[in-house]
């Protein structure tokens, strides 16, 4: 709540500064108070539209609120009370066992950390559980051996009871609910387990004590665990007095605990013995960590695609409040006539927009609780009920949330109607008062020369930037600036429509053009948010300033005699309200143009499916790993081989975890990584998306690793600017990674291609320098093809079983693809249906706007009856004339979303689908934004048409 | 023949009953017209009779508030009224619905208002052709009839400026432009120099005497300035909804 003070403060400040400005004199308050009550119906209207922004900034704030937490409590259910994780690594990525005397000597020093609250000692390993009632395996389940009086946290019986474990006989065990579930296990049933270590291969037989629930301590990990005494797997292992693992809690609890990790390593690491080479992993906070920046990326998406609708929104605040204006013009008229100064008008407005500003931003802060709720709720379904361990999306929201959505949307939307109402208190009393149209000014008054210098000096300062810095921005802003300040400053030495339409036209090719002096292929997702603003920015100049072509073609289009009276007045109209009718085209055009783009992106990621699949799987159908390396793999796949015909392929791949540098020294930054070593024998096919032009294909590559200085790495290290980065760490062509191989000695190895493959992650080498530095040629991950006709699941189950000893687990490799591909489709239309809110704003603005000009127009309504107009005539101009405001709006952002969505084809999937223009998803969602606008604005039509003609003309007399 | 398109009402569709009107364009009978006003009925117009010959050029004259403009509005069908009735040019408006009524406007009259009422929007021409384009007329054939207008009431030059491009005058001449372009048998003035400076007032009643002497074109103009009034063949006193007196003024 502290952080929510502020916000609030400058709120508070705002509304007395305007208070007391306003206030001052008393009658501008006074008619800004009556101007806000005097019509209700008028006031929910504005309302509703003045609400959208600060509705989507709520519920950014409060979709990130949530990520933020659920991923923390999915953490926190996972890894209960313990915060790091004390072990010694061994270089295939396991653990090594120690003394158990290094946990007595740090248990008898806890006394000296203030920050760690206690420690345990444990065994723990991956294993595979055979349940032999059942028969049913499960080849990953992590098998722990524990001490019940010094285990941290307790397990969490059916019932709801808490233990500690003690009681727990030396042949029996406990597993969760999680494990119970994999193999049908009861109590009482009969488990054998079998264990990998760097000596082989242990068994055990215990027999199930209790089934707990998969939260406390038996949810460890969010894995299938199975707990015994930290003796009994001492014995099975052969190893006395020795233990693999220490787990350590922090002072702080399950949930604050992970916040003291730095302090708790720095106490810990004294205590532990020098040789053997300890690790002490914050494993609560990286894990923290590491979700929370995956899913910030998510949110992150959101809050920027949200800004799309708040511009719109900003738009429609001016469009509003412009309308509010000429609708009082006369009244303002008058005013300034007796003696009203323009800033007595500026304070009567602004005192009125505060009273809107006000209650649409609290009215917008909970509608956008409410969003942010049906979102989320969009995103359990996509993510299914097994998202973060079960755990599901919690709708959550601080005060700060809520109170910062609000303070957001009341300063947008009160700057805004600051900006709105200085503009319109500029007003020609006589004209003001007798209605008369603004004059058209027939050359460029100063201001204009100004404001266009100024607009075009900027821009090319920021392009003459943008050449020097590389920046992409103002490689796109610069000359769109130059652009538009040069048509500013020359509109009125040659026609106006010629110099915009000709800025207009440029803005859009310099957007989309492809030759700029920077790529953009590592532009991230605000570039292409700029892109967007500058792109209907350009598009609406050249749709204002070509008005005429318009209604000639509109006017060819519409044959019928009756509707050609109809159809000019409909479309003269608007663009003869340039700014009003752009703001809502803009509105109008943004939201489709970010829906477009990203209905194409969708329609690109979806067709290029085959592609992906190719590149990821190498033309494999089934992924294996072994939790225990497989030593002879072609041995022991033959002797496999004699019992089924399933596998037409294999490849046995060894490999060795290691941590990776950029320096040679290894200082700085170091990455866990994985060297992948590919037999000799053996030339992968899987594709390179990047190669070293000295290698004249991927073969050559792929042979070239047989250097224990090059590599491959995989395509994890490629930055993904559109959506969740996998990747730890980025990598380019040329980069020189180093490590310590298992004497100490650095090595160092060259990238000299980029995998699309992101399912093995590290760096392909050949088997022998994995061999050579690490000593490892048995193999843990293995790729398999199948005889055609063979279930890929059922082939998959058959090598778990055969090879449950050594834990393999086998992936159907198109079935993850296909997974992910759902989820993937699944996000994206969450994000169009986020987008489509904007929506709301548009056809919002276009009812503002008709029942502005039913009003506005009465009297020329009431002489178009007069000169034959019929009611249906008026009906449809009206119809028409908003019918032409939401079309063209929605045909150009669709256009302009569909022509970037080819650029990003040209840049991102051209070398894997065929262009796709997803017509259907277009038409579809344009057409209820369509009817949206229609509905939104057929009651002030259907009004004015019913108007009798002499009451419109009555005001003559 | 489809809802949308114009239907032009013929004598033959008036009723056994109507009075002869070979030599009158406008005749009506008894008309009343009461408004309902927060307090109360208010009879704008009280059993009022009137005749108008083809031809002729009438003003509606009387204070502020008399039934002038409800009269212009009865006659020409762009007000209901109470009781009576009304025939123009042979039709009886009380057997029209309201899309036939704006048919026979389109077709048979002409309007000129105090405020112009010219499209804001539309440049001048496109003002006069408008008429033409709801009567159905074909697009070229509309714009050079609606130039043809603007030439002759002196204003080709101005024929692609929009309204408020030109002064007040200009702009009434504009709509009296409009009010002829479709050729109609009578023309409804409201206040058409009530915006206008003397000087351009008696330009604009000049433009109308002289058309009307070209076209033979029926006028009706309500006005309350005398001066306009004194040019016209006929004048007509209303008071209280009812004429008071009908009277040929002797020209200045």
């Amino acid at each position: 709540m502290d952080g929510a003070i502020t916000p609030l403060l400058v709120v508070g400040a705002i509304c007395l500064v305007i208070l007391a400005w306003a206030g001052r004199k008393r009658f501008p308050l006074r008619i800004g108070a009556g101007n806000f009550f005097r019509r209700k119906t008028q006031v929910a209207i504005v309302v509703a539209g003045l609400l959208i922004g600060t509705a989507i900034i709520t519920s950014s704030y409060v979709i990130q609120s949530t990520f933020d937490y659920t991923v923390k409590v999915a953490v926190f259910r996972a890894l209960d009370a313990v915060d790091e994780v004390v072990f010694v690594a061994s270089p295939e990525g396991g653990r090594l066992p120690f003394s158990a005397q290094v946990y007595d000597n740090l248990s008898t020093h806890l006394g000296d950390m203030p920050d760690v609250a206690g420690a345990a000692p444990r065994y723990q390993l991956p294993g595979a559980v055979v349940d032999t009632t059942s028969q049913l395996f499960e080849p990953t389940a992590t098998v722990i051996g524990f001490d019940s009086g010094r285990d941290l946290g307790d397990f969490l019986r059916a019932d709801g009871s808490r233990w500690n474990g003690a009681g727990l006989g030396l042949t029996e065990a406990i597993i969760n609910d999680k494990l119970a579930t994999a193999v049908e296990a009861k109590v009482g049933q009969g488990l054998v387990v079998s264990m990998g270590t760097p000596r082989g291969n242990a068994q055990m037989s215990v027999t199930v004590k209790e089934i707990v629930r998969d939260e406390g301590r038996g949810a460890w990990n969010d894995n299938e665990n199975l707990f015994v005494p930290l003796s009994t797997i001492q014995t099975a292992l052969d190893e006395a007095g020795q233990i693999n693992t220490i787990t350590v809690a922090n002072v702080g609890g399950v949930t604050q605990g992970y916040l003291r990790s730095d302090e708790a390593v720095r106490e810990v690491a004294p205590f532990l013995p020098p040789s053997p080479t300890f690790t002490i992993s914050k494993a609560k906070a990286d894990s923290i960590d590491g979700a929370t920046r995956n899913i910030d990326q998510l949110s992150q998406v959101f809050v920027l695609l949200g800004f799309f609708t708040v511009i719109a929104g900003v738009l429609l605040i001016i469009n509003i409040f412009v309308m509010l204006a000429e609708e009082r013009k006369g009244e303002m008229g008058v005013a300034r006539a007796l003696g009203m100064r323009r800033t007595n008008l500026v304070q009567s407005f602004v005192s009125e927009g505060l009273l809107y500003a006000l209650l649409s931003s609290v009215v917008g802060t909970f509608t956008g609780l409410l969003v942010a709720g049906v979102i989320l709720w969009g995103f359990s379904q996509v993510f299914g009920a097994s998202a973060f361990g079960g755990t599901g999306f919690i709708l959550t929201w601080t005060d700060s949330d809520l109170i910062n959505g609000f303070a957001i949307g009341f300063l947008i939307t009160m700057a805004t109607i600051v900006i709105a109402s200085w503009r319109v208190s500029k007003l020609n009393i006589v004209r003001a008062i007798r209605d008369i149209p603004e004059p058209v000014p027939h050359r460029s008054t100063r201001r204009q020369v100004a404001t266009g210098a100024t607009i075009a000096v900027l821009g090319a300062v920021g392009f003459v930037v943008a050449l020097l810095r590389e920046n992409l921005l103002l490689q796109d802003l610069g000359p769109v600036g130059l652009a538009f300040g040069i048509a500013v400053l020359t509109m009125r030495a040659v026609p106006a429509r010629a110099v915009f339409t000709a800025a207009g036209a440029f803005i859009v090719g310099w957007v989309l053009s492809p030759w700029k002096f920077f790529s953009i292929a590592n532009a991230d997702i605000t570039l292409f948010i700029a892109a967007g603003l500058m792109l209907v920015f350009g598009g609406l100049l050249v749709v204002l300033f070509n008005s005429d072509s318009i209604l000639a073609v509109a006017t060819r289009l519409v044959r019928r005699r009756t509707w050609r009276p109809v159809v000019r007045t409909a479309i003269a109209y608007p663009m003869n309200k340039k700014f009003r009718t752009g703001a809502t085209l803009a509105s109008i055009a943004l939201v489709m143009f970010t829906i477009a783009t990203m209905s194409g992106i969708q329609a690109e990621v979806s067709s290029s499916i085959t592609t992906t699949s190719d590149r990821e799987s190498g033309g494999f159908e089934l992924l294996g790993a072994s939790g225990v390396p497989i030593p002879n793999w072609d041995a022991a796949f033959a002797a496999y081989n004699a019992t089924s015909t399933n596998v037409t392929e294999n490849h046995g791949i060894a490999q060795a975890r290691v941590r990776i540098a950029s320096n040679a020294n290894l200082s700085g930054i170091q990455h866990n990584s994985s060297l992948i070593g590919v037999p000799t024998n053996w030339t992968p096919r899987f594709p390179l998306q990047a190669r070293d032009p000295a290698y004249r294909d991927d073969a050559a590559a792929w042979a070239a690793i047989q250097d224990p200085g090059l590599a491959i790495i995989d395509g994890t290290v490629v930055p993904n600017n559109f959506g969740p980065n996998f990747g730890s760490f980025t990598a380019q062509l040329g980069d020189v990674f180093h490590f310590r191989n298992m004497t100490g000695a650095t090595r160092s190895v060259r990238i000299i291609g980029i995998l699309y493959e992101q399912f093995a992650q590290g760096l392909w080498v050949s088997s022998s320098t994995v061999k050579a530095d690490f000593g490892i040629d048995a193999a843990s991950l293995f790729y398999f093809n199948l005889r055609a006709g063979v279930d890929v699941t059922q082939a998959g189950h058959d090598l778990e079983r055969y090879f449950i000893a050594y834990q393999l687990i086998t992936v159907d490799i198109q079935a993850v693809i296909n997974s992910i591909l759902e989820t993937t489709m699944g996000v994206f239309n969450l994000l169009q249906a986020y987008l489509a809110l904007g929506l709301i704003v548009g056809i919002a603005g276009l009812g503002v706007i008709t029942m502005r000009n039913v009003v506005e127009r009465r009297q020329e309504t009431g002489a178009l009856r007069a000169l034959g107009f019929r009611k249906s005539m008026v009906l449809k101009s009206f119809l028409f004339e908003l019918s032409f405001i939401a079309l063209t709006g929605i045909a150009m952002g669709v256009a302009l979303g569909v022509a970037l969505s080819y650029d990003l084809y040209l840049r991102f999937f051209a070398n894997q689908a065929a262009f796709v223009i997803p017509w259907d998803r277009l038409l579809l969602l344009g057409g209820i934004a369509f009817i949206g606008a229609v509905l939104a604005t057929a009651s002030p039509a259907i009004r004015a048409s019913r108007i009798p003609p002499a009451e419109a003309l009555r005001s003559f007399e | 023949m489809s809802s949308e398109s114009i239907t032009v009402p013929t004598a033959a569709a008036t009723p056994a009953k109507a009075p002869r009107t070979e030599d009158r364009i406008v005749v009506a009978r008894r008309l009343v017209k009461t408004y309902d006003s927060g307090g109360g009925a208010v009879q704008a117009l009280r059993g009022l009779d009137l005749d108008v010959r083809k031809g002729e050029m009438v003003a509606v004259m009387g204070p502020s508030g008399c039934g002038k403009t409800t009269l212009l509005n009865c006659l020409s069908g762009i007000d209901d009224f109470t009781s009576g009735e009304v025939w123009i040019a042979g039709q009886r408006l009380s057997t029209l619905s309201d899309n036939g009524k704006t048919d026979f406007r389109a077709m048979k009259m002409g309007f000129i208002f105090q405020n112009y009422n010219l499209l804001p929007v539309l440049k001048s021409v496109e003002n006069v052709e408008l008429p033409l384009l709801v009567r159905g007329d074909d697009p070229k054939e509309a714009r050079q009839k609606a130039l043809d207008a603007l030439a002759a009431v002196g204003l080709d030059q101005v024929a692609m400026k929009k309204p408020a491009e030109l002064s007040g005058g200009q702009q009434q001449r504009v709509a009296i432009a409009r009010a002829l372009v479709n050729e109609p048998d009578i023309v409804f003035a409201d206040e058409p120099t009530g915006n206008l400076d003397s000087e351009t007032s008696r330009e604009v009643v000049e433009l109308m005497k002289r058309l009307h002497a070209k076209k033979g074109l029926t006028f009706i103009v309500v006005t309350h300035d005398s001066a306009v009034g004194n040019q016209m063949q006929r004048v007509i006193v209303m008071r209280n909804g009812v004429i008071l007196k009908s009277f040929r003024p002797t020209p200045a």
